[in-house]
């Protein structure tokens, strides 16, 4: 079942001789809990293509479709909130609210919807993140690998239609990341989670179902297979 | 770059943008302390000259002195100036006329007019002979007398003549009760009046040099001429303005005014404090990579110190001068709507106090107030730059209650109460602003008992008639309510002392020529009073009291405005990156804004509170001193004046929210958090 679509998308940013075109017709589908990777060198656009498929930049040109709506297609007011119930992110400087505890940073996207949250499903997302005796710590009282689930707690909270991780190991020791790699992998399996990730790191790329490439605004898909993987 | 401190001008260039607040603190602190002080400084000036105007530049009288004492007193170094005055009839109940008008008869020496300008010599010169003397200008008018022409007195004992050799302006007090005036030298008047003269009426009136301490002078004096303390009088309100008083009660103002000035400092300290501690906490990355980079604390400390006086080289000439141009603003309209009394104003605005404090409280705050965010910056550990941690503004210590309230709201209380420093700095300096306004609002209590203000059937002249010559006739009352140049007529009866009935009237038109014009209309049947002088020094009294002491509370007002927007501008900015974050969660802007709303309600209501719980005390206090010890009023809750500046603060924060918030919409999530 076809999630995103990404249509004939570009981004340019600045005018004549300082023209830069970050994203050049940039075209893919993700289907329901596929786990794709993004990989480019520094500068290659795919922070570009994350922040516009994240609603959280306008491409220049084409259109993104989230489950069939189209992101561009609404206003300020109701694309946040659409956001906040649709796409979860995960930041590679984990971005949690520093006056918040570890269940309330959680249950932050809830909050700001102003929902009651399941606290079964709360607990279900602590235990699976390990982070049951943590949950009335601060993020300040926690490490970087913590911190960093609490952030893809967050992220899986609302049960989102995408989740979406910029470089999410990027300040984590080895360990560490391949904890969250595997928490990663353990929520696209386990809730059918469609997640889209942008790494540099080889490494990860290993175990996901499909890798894409960015290089000067042109994507290639390289390939894999969300059945094979399945399997 | 040869030194590490060049990176303070560069790294200024790249932060523009972050350290604008700080700057413009600076700047605002500055321009209100300095004109605070110069409106203060300006204030007096204005009540000097009016003094002098009014009753006389000399500082104290000396009265019944002998011939012996009074030349001991002219020669001592630290007196100026030295007249001899005596007075008849002023009190025009014995029978000195010129003309058939009462007159009252002085005798001063030529000094007098130097250091009593409102008797000014109009035309010809004092007088030197014997049988020489001045008269007022109103005898010159109505006599139809010019120099040289002799002029007859009758006084008790016969009359006597004089040669005319000059004019002088009539007092306030001649034309309101419709009296002459004739002046002659104190040895023409100590021949022929000594004996009609009481003692102590002869008055010896002094003027010290500049800079005497006046006390001392006049203790040194009546030791050593052997004068008694109740033959010394001061000329209070001159004296006053000078801040040499030796009265209790002016004593005690200059305690109130010493107090709000402390106060006024204080707050601007506070301010300064406020946002140099918020600016190197949005900068917590930066000194972190310097630390990183190999700098010691000790280097970083110096470096935030002697950033903060770079930026004093720019913010503190321009507070000054916006000071400078307030104050002359506040001067100019003295100038212009009352030149008779205050033309003698600095005309540039350029109060010396004003520019000394305003200098010296912004560098001092300036430097004190770097010390916490110097050795804040200093402690940066080096990790905190490339953890990515330095985003984490403000340390917290618990987490927000989000249980009752939606989250939103919950935050925002969080901001303002989750450091509790945070809060105390923050209500603290709103507070702060309640107190000093209370304080200030004293002024106008003060000056609506000290000054009588004109009521708004004050006359500018009266004409008198009484019973038994037949009252005020009506064709008169009909002819002066006819005539354009006069405003309004109010007539009354009165029946005590005399019976009679009295014409009040307002002028349209308040030249001499229209007074004229009314006299001869009333002819001579009547009594005329000419009150213009009298209204006017009134006025200008008032006027410039009204002027300084609303000034001051615009400025405090202005305070509590600045204050109230910086710091809620202050606060949005180091939180920007979060708010930035959790724009990219989700939170709406709507959500946003009332995140911040209930960070500035906290703040409001807090400032609020404290600011009643510790000004009100303070008003009663100065209330008591100021206006109970001296009339005698019991003091009330200032309710009006609690409105006002709840009412101040509550505009300051509703606008000082709009900034934020447009910041906040025009924010790019990407470039906030560095995606």
């Amino acid at each position: 079942m076809e999630i995103m679509e990404v249509q004939d998308l570009c981004k340019t940013y600045g005018k004549g001789e300082a023209k830069v075109e970050a994203l050049k017709h940039v075209s893919f589908t993700l289907q329901k809990g596929e786990f794709a990777a993004v990989v480019g060198e520094s500068g290659s656009g795919k922070s570009t293509l994350l922040n516009c498929i994240g609603a959280l930049d306008e491409p220049t040109e084409g259109r993104i479709l989230l489950d069939g709506q189209n992101l561009f297609g609404m206003g300020e007011e109701e694309r946040t909130i659409f956001r906040r119930r649709n796409i979860g992110f995960i930041f590679q400087a984990f971005h949690l609210i520093p006056e918040l505890n570890v269940e309330q940073n959680i249950i932050f996207p809830l909050l700001l919807d102003h929902k009651k949250p399941d606290f079964r499903q709360v607990d279900e997302i602590l235990e699976v993140l390990g982070l049951q005796e943590r949950r009335s710590h601060l993020p300040g009282q926690l490490s970087g690998g913590q911190k960093q689930r609490v952030a893809i707690g967050r992220a899986l909270i609302t049960r989102p239609k995408l989740i979406l991780a910029d470089e999410p190991t990027g300040n984590l020791d080895r360990k560490n990341s391949r904890e969250v790699m595997e928490l990663l992998m353990k929520a696209s399996r386990q809730y059918q989670q469609t997640i889209l990730m942008i790494t540099h790191n080889p490494n990860l790329i290993t175990s996901v179902d499909r890798v894409m490439q960015v290089s000067d605004g042109i994507l290639t898909d390289l390939g894999g297979n969300i059945n094979e993987k399945l399997s | 770059m040869k030194n590490y401190l060049d990176l303070i001008p560069v790294s200024a260039k790249i932060h523009r943008r972050q350290t604008r607040m700080t700057r413009w603190c600076i700047v605002i602190s500055v321009f209100l302390i300095a004109a605070i002080f110069g409106m203060a400084d300006m204030f007096l000036q204005s009540q000097k000259n009016l003094a002098i105007m009014i009753d006389g530049a000399w500082h104290v009288a000396f009265r019944g002195l002998d011939e012996e004492q009074m030349t001991f007193l002219s020669a001592r170094p630290e007196v100026k100036t030295v007249a001899r005055y005596a007075a008849t009839n002023y009190k025009l109940n014995m029978d000195y006329e010129v003309g058939g008008v009462q007159t009252v008869l002085c005798g001063f020496d030529e000094t007098f007019l130097e250091i009593y300008p409102a008797a000014g010599l109009l035309a010809g010169s004092f007088p030197k002979g014997m049988e020489e003397a001045l008269v007022s200008e109103s005898m010159r008018k109505r006599l139809g007398l010019g120099i040289g022409d002799k002029v007859e007195m009758t006084t008790p004992d016969g009359s006597l003549s004089f040669r005319i050799s000059g004019f002088v302006e009539d007092t306030s007090m001649m034309l309101k009760t419709d009296a002459f005036g004739l002046f002659v030298n104190t040895d023409t008047y100590l021949s022929c009046f000594r004996e009609a003269t009481l003692q102590e009426d002869f008055v010896c009136y002094v003027e010290f040099v500049p800079h005497c301490r006046i006390q001392k002078a006049i203790k040194e004096i009546c030791g050593q001429l052997h004068i008694s303390e109740d033959q010394v009088s001061e000329n209070a309100k001159l004296m006053g303005t000078l801040m040499q008083s030796s009265d209790h009660y002016i004593l005690m103002l200059y305690l109130i005014a010493f107090l709000l000035a402390v106060l006024v400092a204080v707050s601007g300290m506070m301010m300064i404090l406020g946002s140099m501690n918020s600016s190197v906490a949005q900068r917590t990355e930066f000194f972190g990579m310097m630390r990183c980079l190999g700098a010691t604390a000790k280097q970083v400390r110096r470096y935030v110190r002697v950033e903060a006086l770079f930026w004093c080289l720019k913010a503190v000439p321009l507070g000054l001068l916006a000071s400078v141009v307030t104050v002359w603003a506040l001067c100019r309209m003295l100038k212009v709507i009352t030149p008779t009394w205050f033309g003698g104003m600095p005309g540039r605005g350029v109060s010396l106090p004003g520019l000394i404090f305003g200098t010296l409280i912004g560098l001092a705050t300036v430097l004190f107030a770097s010390r916490t965010p110097a050795r804040k910056a200093s402690e940066v550990s080096p990790l905190t730059a490339v953890s990515g941690n330095a985003d984490t503004v403000f340390a917290a210590t618990r987490a927000a209650h989000t249980g009752r309230i939606h989250v939103e709201t919950a935050l925002g209380l969080h901001h303002a109460a989750g450091s509790r420093k945070n809060l105390i700095l923050l209500t603290s300096s709103f507070a702060f602003s309640i107190i000093l306004f209370l304080g200030f609002s004293i002024g106008i209590t003060f000056m609506k008992h000290a000054i009588v203000s004109l009521r708004p059937d004050s006359p500018d002249v009266s004409i008198i008639g009484v019973e038994d010559n037949g009252g005020i006739s009506d064709s008169l009352l009909a002819e002066l309510t006819e005539n354009p140049n006069i405003k309004r007529v109010f007539r009354r009866d009165v029946s005590e002392g005399m019976s009679g009935t009295i014409l009040d009237i307002q002028l349209r038109d308040q030249s001499d020529d229209v007074v004229e014009e009314i006299r001869s209309a009333a002819g001579d049947a009547y009594s005329f009073s000419d009150s213009r002088a009298n209204n006017r020094e009134t006025r200008a009294v008032y006027f410039s009291f009204a002027l300084f002491v609303y000034g001051f509370l615009a400025v405090v007002a202005l305070i509590a405005a600045f204050n109230i927007i910086n710091s809620i501008s202050m606060s949005v900015s180091a939180r920007m990156k979060q708010y930035g974050a959790m724009r990219a969660i989700g939170i709406s802007i709507r959500q946003l804004q009332s995140m911040i709303a209930a960070e500035t309600l906290a703040y409001l209501i807090g400032g609020l509170a404290e600011g009643l719980f510790l000004g009100l005390p303070l008003h009663y206090y100065l209330y008591h001193w100021s206006i109970t010890s001296r009339w005698g009023d019991v003091w009330s809750m200032p309710v009006s004046e609690c409105l006002v500046i709840a009412a101040v603060m509550i505009t300051s924060a509703a606008a000082a929210m709009t900034g934020p918030v447009r910041r906040i919409r025009e924010m790019s999530v990407v470039e906030t958090i560095g995606i």
